[in-house]
């Protein structure tokens, strides 16, 4: 609870000074603060995760396996410790102080942008209008293959 | 400062205090969280070899009773707390370099450490510490990574300080350490017969009532010997009266300690497990995660549903 307490405080802080310095989004609407630690355990996030295909891309991310047990997706997401590490993402996404280390996962620009704009409505579309055009542009691929495979 | 700034924040649960004191080389000790005082919770814990007391940090008290400043300091360690965030490994090694109990084994590390600082006063001990490579590398490894730069950059509000004390029986009497003060507290002798544990109950119970009543938040937890080395000495002992004279109770006792000490067993894994959820890095797995809801067009939604509940804890918190 030591670091998540701090964490917070900083979140609050934060906040308030992106809000000042944009003076955009995050003054517009009185957004209430999200914590992504409990919203990423909802049983739809959940379900979502663990279906076969994206708990094979996410499994390469888990915690590292001891002489216990191995983490899988679905006992991450309910972790308290994941929840924990959740939290100070969004703490860090609402202060507009982490365009740096999204854009080191190879993110578009205008994701990384709106990132940067401390504004986690903004950034989440951004991603889902992102992935909306590799979505199209990669079944465009699987097309141009079937019709290779065709041939 | 300088160097000894970059200590981490370290949670205040027994599975890291367990694996904090087996990072620094010591053995034959573990912590345990206590949920309630009483003399019936320590049956099964004894020997105790001292208490934590951690709670937020509100203000400055009166000690309750003398603060040493006499040639005792010569024999009791005591180091001040020079930083903040070193304060849960500050707690934990005064404790222990006053540990004079033979299932206790300090270890190459803090015995060297100990030899090295015995003649310091508390200041410089608490300074020595601190910029102790090996000591904050052990107490590093039991945090989470810091991610982002914002967690460096932003000072720690004065309501998130935690603070540790810790409460010790040392040659015959009772003493309260608190890196804060000045030196030890001292309260008063353990007589013959008596158990220190009956002396700090009340002190404690009293601290707890009204920490209570002000709704401070605060734990208490028990550096004690290790359970599976107590259980395993109970058993050769068992397995030695047995060879001279078989007894059923004797067979079941037996049957008993080897089920605790699975039962040890699961819990150091579990202590593991967490502690590499605790350092591992999840950011990859954050973005990757936000990109599979992304590409189902379930972020949003997701999102949403969350910004209701929060509005609703918002109002709930108004109300």
């Amino acid at each position: 609870p030591e670091g998540e307490a701090a964490a917070g405080g900083a979140a609050a802080g934060g906040a308030a000074a992106g809000g000042a310095a944009t003076g955009g989004a995050a003054a517009g609407g009185a957004a209430p603060r999200v914590d992504l630690g409990a919203a990423l355990g909802t049983p739809d996030v959940v379900a979502a995760a663990s279906e076969p295909a994206n708990a094979q891309r996410l499994a390469p991310h888990v915690a590292p396996p001891t002489s216990g047990a191995a983490d899988d997706v679905r006992t991450t997401l309910l972790s308290p410790q994941f929840a924990q590490a959740a939290n100070q993402f969004s703490s860090a996404l609402t202060s507009g102080q982490i365009g740096s280390v999204v854009s080191q996962f190879g993110l578009p620009a205008d994701v990384t942008a709106a990132a940067n704009t401390g504004d986690m409505q903004a950034f989440f579309k951004a991603l889902e209008n992102a992935s909306s055009g590799s979505e199209a542009s990669k079944s465009q691929d699987d097309k141009k293959k079937d019709k290779q495979d065709d041939k | 400062m300088g160097s000894a700034g970059d200590w981490c924040t370290v949670e205040s649960d027994p599975g890291v205090f367990t694996l904090l004191i087996q990072k620094f080389g010591v053995k034959g000790v573990q912590v345990e969280e206590l949920w309630s005082i009483n003399d019936c919770i320590f049956e099964n814990l004894r020997p105790v070899h001292g208490l934590i007391f951690l709670f937020k940090y509100v203000q400055h008290e009166e000690p309750s009773n003398p603060v040493v400043t006499d040639n005792r300091l010569e024999n009791i360690y005591f180091a001040k707390q020079v930083i903040n965030n070193a304060c849960a490994s500050q707690a934990v090694i005064n404790m222990l370099l006053n540990c004079n109990h033979p299932d206790v084994y300090l270890g190459p590390e803090l015995t060297k450490f100990k030899e090295f600082t015995m003649s310091f006063d508390p200041y410089m001990r608490g300074l020595t510490l601190s910029n102790s490579q090996t000591i904050r590398a052990a107490h590093n490894s039991m945090s989470r990574p810091c991610l982002f730069e914002f967690d460096a950059k932003t000072p720690s509000k004065e309501e998130d300080a935690y603070h540790f004390i810790s409460y010790m029986p040392i040659n015959g009497r009772v003493y309260e350490l608190d890196g804060l003060r000045e030196g030890p507290i001292d309260h008063g002798p353990v007589n013959p017969g008596q158990d220190w544990l009956d002396i700090v109950c009340p002190i404690i119970c009293t601290k707890v009532n009204t920490y209570l009543d002000n709704e401070i938040n605060f734990s208490l937890m028990a550096l004690i010997s290790n359970r599976k080395m107590v259980y395993e000495r109970k058993i050769y002992y068992l397995t030695e009266d047995t060879r001279r004279m078989q007894t059923d109770e004797a067979e079941q006792e037996i049957r008993n300690l080897q089920m605790l000490i699975e039962l040890e067993d699961t819990k150091m894994m579990t202590y593991q497990q967490e502690l590499a959820r605790r350092t591992h890095n999840y950011l990859p797995f954050i973005i990757t995660l936000l990109q599979i809801l992304a590409e189902a067009k379930k972020l949003m939604p997701m999102y949403e549903k969350a910004k209701e509940r929060a509005l609703k804890r918002d109002r709930n918190l108004q109300a």
